[in-house]
């Protein structure tokens, strides 16, 4: 090209000028969530993230990485932020800051508009699992803790929110400290262990109850304090052990079995407008009023000779009346 | 390179001086006395020390250039202090004490800053000194190559570490706004947040500062002596002159489309956001002006705009222009009305007129290279609800017809802003995005890239300029200058009338010369691009047929297109008339 050729600046631009507007950053960054938020248009989440950029503090706007973006499949969660104010922070330790600890990578390399890629260790967080125990996992949102063992075996624990949890939401100052949790409360879990059984527990210190499926030993056992329900798969056996036991149904009962056993120490009482006691078409209580038909035509032998029926005796009406009383309450089988 | 035999020659003797505003404190490791920084000895160098002078300004960057050639008349080396600033005048006119005094646009050349004075001693055979001072330096737009450098946690010295930076403050609240929302903003919005970190007034400053109980200005700022500003009265955006020293409050932005001759209004065509991470210290602040001025329609330049202020006299204005690019110049386009409300008219950039006299030498011509025939809007970002509409179909503009003949040529060009609605952009709040405006986007760039191998480019050196012409303007010349018969296009050749070329400034340099035996020459030398044949009437310019180069080569028959004035020829042999060896 002639060097005479004056070129167009409009064309020809000066590549310094456009370094910017062409430059990509890719770099993934840390950083410290300040605040969690719906977007006014969109309603969609949104975050204000303090990325850390070469010991920089730059402010940046991030959405959110989820597992699944479909209409019907999703998955929304809310990070913690932390107290701030337009001054800087009180503390510039990472450990005072509430803000969940993440790492965001740039939308098309741009800083324009971040993404929360996920989650990083908070610099006051302990890790309570060790590796040298071998693949494990541990988490824990707002006092739901989830661990998976060595062993294979998945807990869940209701710990209820952390006592301390005001601490999150105050002026950074210090170390924020392990989070607190009532017991009395929290503790209930769920466990599958690793013979396969299964339990559910309020975990109280104190008569505890919990539901407890074991698969080796083939037994359901439902536990409420003293109360105990142990089903044996083997046997077949069902026992129920508790202070006092209420059945109420309000149509029927129906109970069968081969041999019947019941011991009352003190009392048994058996209350029903119809009662049938017996087996086939031999009723107990028909038995009983037939007997007393039969009596009532028995023709006594006095020593002077026959006497009339006993139904013609002048007391038989009371005998008739305890009869109809009999049944009255008699049922059939 | 005389038109009219009556002004064949006119005897010119040109002048030049520099005042320089000299710094007495050289700063240095030592902790500086603020009081005294600014102390200035004003020295004025005349032509009895200068022996050059040559000053370069170019459109495609913030700083000119100039570089200086002394006499030994002193030491220059110690005498300057480098980092001073300086005003170059060269005039044919007289330099009095007036022009000394007052800053004047037919004298003064550049706003300087000096970057290097250096001695150079040659000794001849004969064992004689030859010594000659060079300075050097750059103009006035080398504080937009500053690194720009916020961070939350600087603070002023002795200012308590618990105040946050008002900057990145009002900053984030230009990014998020109160409730931490992104916010998108006008591009001039943006233009001017990024201008108040010079320490102009923005509103997100003011609430900011008043948020933290902090003034709403940087820490630092670019002070010019106070002698300086009183040399030049700077004229700022509202018209007035303005006595400030610190350079923020001399910067006047101007945006938007050309309505009129020299007259803009705002078109508010583009919003977008400003990216944080462009402003820690790896980015110059042109650079990030760039990033955020839609550099898809707008073109960004800085440059002396010489305007008569509030009081009636004409001073200079430090302007950064970020204006929509004023290439549209076809009349003959059925643009849709969306394009046509962005549209900047060439013919409406402010025109200097060149007087044929002073011109001696025009290089002109066509650039192939300048031609695209395809053009692609891609934007720099990623957000669902925009790249949903942003689709091929109104993105991209192409001349496919041209694609056998010159292969591919494609402008890809990547924008962090996106288009909105211009009957929405009244205000920020109620600005839609719509991509169906990049429709009208291509349509622009199309017209003004399509046809630049049709237009002119060249250079013209003339007897230097009285008049103050800047980069980005137009100049005016006849185009008698290029061709006596004016046979540019078709529709020059039968135009009664005097053909002009109308061209745009894309380098303006000039050369002031003291020889050894006193004489003093004073060139001038612009280069200009997209040239168009034009009349003037009244001040108003309009095309000559299409103003560019004929579509058709055939449209110019063989006899316009021969230098018929200057040349006697008649057909033979050696330059056959091309009917005539067609038998016709």
């Amino acid at each position: 090209m002639s060097d005479s050729i004056v070129k167009d600046s409009s064309i020809w631009t000066d590549p310094s000028n456009t370094a910017t507007l062409n430059k990509l950053d890719g770099l993934i960054r840390i950083g410290i969530v300040k605040s969690a938020f719906n977007d006014a248009d969109t309603g969609e989440l949104r975050y204000l993230v303090e990325i850390q950029s070469n010991a920089k503090k730059i402010n940046m706007n991030c959405r959110l990485m989820r597992r699944f973006g479909g209409v019907y499949n999703y998955e929304d969660y809310i990070y913690q932020g932390y107290k701030t104010t337009d001054a800087p922070d009180p503390v510039t330790s990472f450990e005072a800051k509430a803000g969940d600890a993440v790492l965001v990578g740039q939308l098309n390399g741009q800083g324009r508009e971040g993404v929360i890629l996920g989650g990083l260790t908070h610099a006051a967080r302990q890790t309570s699992i060790q590796a040298s125990d071998g693949p494990q996992y541990d988490s824990e949102f707002n006092g739901i803790h989830t661990n998976i063992n060595n062993a294979g075996e998945w807990t869940l624990t209701f710990k209820a929110l952390p006592t301390n949890i005001s601490v999150l939401s105050s002026t950074p100052s210090s170390r924020i400290p392990a989070p607190q949790y009532n017991t009395t409360v929290g503790s209930s879990y769920m466990k599958f262990d690793k013979t396969g059984g299964f339990i559910v527990s309020d975990n109280a210190t104190s008569d505890p109850q919990f539901l407890h499926i074991d698969k080796a030993a083939g037994t359901v056992t439902v536990n409420s304090g003293q109360i105990s329900l142990v089903m044996t798969k083997s046997s077949q056996a069902v026992i129920l052990t508790s202070k006092a036991l209420t059945i109420n149904s309000s149509d029927s009962i129906d109970e069968n079995t081969t041999n019947y056993h019941l011991i009352a120490s003190a009392t048994a009482k058996f209350d029903s407008p119809k009662i049938a006691i017996g087996h086939a078409d031999i009723e107990l209580l028909d038995q009983i009023t037939q007997l007393i038909d039969a009596i009532g035509k028995i023709l006594p032998i006095s020593p002077v000779g026959p006497c009339t029926a006993l139904n013609t005796v002048e007391d038989w009406p009371d005998v008739e009346k305890i009869k109809a009383k009999i049944n009255q309450i008699k049922g059939g089988l | 390179m005389a038109l009219n035999q009556t002004n064949n020659f006119r005897i010119v003797t040109p002048h030049a001086a520099i005042i320089i505003w000299n710094y007495d404190n050289r700063l240095g490791s030592d902790p500086t006395n603020a009081g005294t920084i600014n102390d200035i000895n004003e020295t004025i160098l005349s032509t009895l020390s200068l022996q050059s002078i040559q000053t370069s300004k170019s459109k495609s960057s913030p700083a000119g250039s100039f570089t200086v050639n002394l006499a030994p008349t002193r030491d220059w080396v110690s005498q300057i202090t480098a980092g001073s600033w300086c005003a170059i005048l060269m005039s044919n006119n007289p330099i009095s004490p007036t022009q000394l005094a007052k800053a004047d646009p037919k004298f003064v050349k550049m706003i300087g800053k000096i970057e290097s004075v250096r001695a150079d001693i040659q000794i001849d055979e004969e064992g004689a000194r030859h010594t000659t001072y060079t300075m050097t330096g750059t103009d006035w737009g080398y504080i937009f190559n500053n690194v720009l450098y916020i961070d939350n946690l600087i603070s002023a010295a002795n200012t308590p570490t618990n105040q946050g930076n008002a900057i990145a403050i009002a900053l984030q609240k230009q990014l998020f706004g109160d409730g931490n929302t992104p916010q998108s903003f006008k591009v001039v919005d943006n233009l001017v947040a990024l201008l108040g970190i010079f320490g102009s007034s923005s509103p997100e400053l003011d609430k900011a500062s008043g948020a933290i109980n902090r003034i709403n200005k940087s820490i630092y700022d670019f002070l010019i002596p106070t002698k300086m500003a009183q040399y030049f009265n700077f004229v700022d955006g509202d018209g007035n002159i303005n006595p400030s020293t610190k350079l923020s409050d001399l910067l006047t932005l101007q945006v938007g489309k050309l309505v009129a001759q020299d007259q803009y209004a705002d078109t508010n065509e583009a919003y977008g956001f400003i990216d944080p991470f462009s402003l820690q210290g790896t980015n110059t602040f042109w650079q990030i002006m760039m990033d955020n001025s839609n550099p898809a329609l707008n073109e960004m330049y800085n440059e002396i705009d010489w305007e008569t202020n509030n009081s009636g006299t004409v001073g200079p204005s430090l302007t950064i222009f970020n204006r929509i690019k004023p290439f549209s110049y076809r009349t003959d386009l059925q643009s849709s009305a969306a394009a046509n409300k962005l549209k900047s008219p060439f013919t409406l950039l402010k025109t200097h007129v060149i007087d044929n006299v002073k011109v001696t030498s025009v290089n002109i011509g066509t650039n192939w290279r300048d031609k695209y025939n395809f053009v692609e809007i891609r934007p720099l970002f990623q957000d669902f609800e925009i790249l949903n509409g942003w689709t091929a179909q109104k993105s991209q503009g192409s001349d496919t017809a041209a694609f056998n003949r010159e292969g591919f040529r494609p402008m890809i060009v990547g924008t962090k802003q996106f288009p909105v609605d211009i009957s929405t952009t009244s205000s920020a709040s109620s600005a839609q995005y719509n991509a169906d405006m990049l429709t009208s986007w291509v349509e622009l760039l199309k017209e003004w890239f399509f046809d630049t191998h049709r237009l002119l480019n060249g250079t013209l050196v003339m007897r230097g300029t009285t008049e103050y012409i800047g980069v980005g303007n137009n100049i005016l010349f006849e185009a008698g200058l290029i061709n006596p018969t004016m046979n540019l296009n078709q529709g020059a050749n039968t135009n009664t009338n005097t053909n002009y070329v109308l061209a745009h400034v894309e380098n303006v340099n000039h050369t002031f010369t003291v020889s050894g035996d006193g004489g003093r020459t004073y060139i001038t030398t612009i280069q200009f691009v997209r040239g168009l044949v034009v009349n003037k009437a009244n001040g108003n310019y309009t095309l000559v047929g299409s103003g560019s180069l004929d579509e058709l080569a055939s449209d110019l028959q063989n006899q316009k297109y021969k230098n018929t004035v200057n040349t006697v020829s008649t057909s033979d042999p050696s330059d056959p008339d091309p009917n005539k060896v067609r038998g016709q």
